[in-house]
């Protein structure tokens, strides 16, 4: 069985997001970490009470159709990440210093993220296999 | 063609298909069988680009020297796959100067298949073969 990678994100900041042909979301101050979701939607929770939203964003459709959910992005800019993994399913979890949290589950077809920082480059499949 | 999947399970008791007989990128292939797959469907690596497997072994990664572990003018050519939701014969993808995916003709990709370049024309993920009684 392939080795589960680290992500390296522990303490860094949460410094961008840009809605493009996908979501990318970039970590430290000088965006060295980049994380770019593909082809699945994705589940954002707010804060310690905060109710988990899906969020869809079509990946490739310009300009994107049936977007929900992006507006539970914009508050993470800025918050610290606590924590974050990837389990032996391909699930990625990032939790923040507000006890937010965002996860990226693989259930479709091709590739569900990408995750580039710290030398490697780290691809979730569809099937969870990360390669 | 369709197929009908042969009685091939793995541990996962999921379906898997039958065993590449011929073109694609076979697993276990050398860099220079990936550069060869990619020069195929017309995507050229340079010669000075580094050439490093895949985290999991089943596939290539090329990036200028410069650029390596970045996605910044990044090509990756996966190794063909019996797993339904991946390319039968692989198939690869770039990446412009920014790191953004492109397509074949350098643009932004309309959806993506036109990001994922099978290695076998007018393949799709799962779309050439046909499951027995899942």
């Amino acid at each position: 069985m392939d080795s589960i990678p680290k992500l390296y994100l522990e303490n860094e900041k949460l410094t961008a997001i840009t809605l493009d042909t996908n979501v990318v979301i970039f970590f430290g101050e000088k965006r060295e970490f980049k994380l770019r979701i593909l082809e699945e939607d994705f589940i954002v929770s707010l804060g310690k009470l905060g109710k988990p939203m899906i969020v869809h964003f079509s990946a490739w459709s310009t300009p994107p159709k049936n977007v929900t959910g992006v507006s539970s992005l914009p508050p993470l800019i800025n918050q610290r990440v606590t924590s974050a993994g990837i389990s032996d399913t391909g699930e990625l979890t990032i939790h923040f210093d507000d006890e937010s949290s965002l996860s990226v589950r693989p259930g479709g077809t091709d590739e569900a993220y990408t995750f580039v920082g710290a030398g490697q480059i780290i691809v979730c499949n569809g099937d969870g296999t990360i390669s | 063609m369709r197929h009908q999947i042969a009685k091939n399970v793995d541990s996962g008791n999921r379906k898997l298909r039958p065993p590449l007989l011929s073109g694609g990128l076979a697993p276990g292939s050398s860099a220079a069988e990936a550069r060869s797959e990619l020069s195929k469907i017309g995507v050229k690596v340079p010669d000075n680009y580094a050439a490093y497997p895949a985290r999991n072994g089943k596939g290539w990664n090329f990036s200028p020297p410069d650029d390596v572990g970045t996605e910044n003018n990044l090509i990756r050519a996966m190794d063909s796959s019996n797993n339904p939701k991946m390319y039968r014969y692989g198939d690869a993808n770039v990446y412009d100067s920014a790191g953004n995916p492109v397509n074949a003709r350098g643009l932004t990709p309309v959806d993506r298949a036109d990001w994922h370049q099978s290695f076998k024309p007018f393949e799709e993920p799962g779309g050439s073969f046909e499951f027995d009684g899942e």
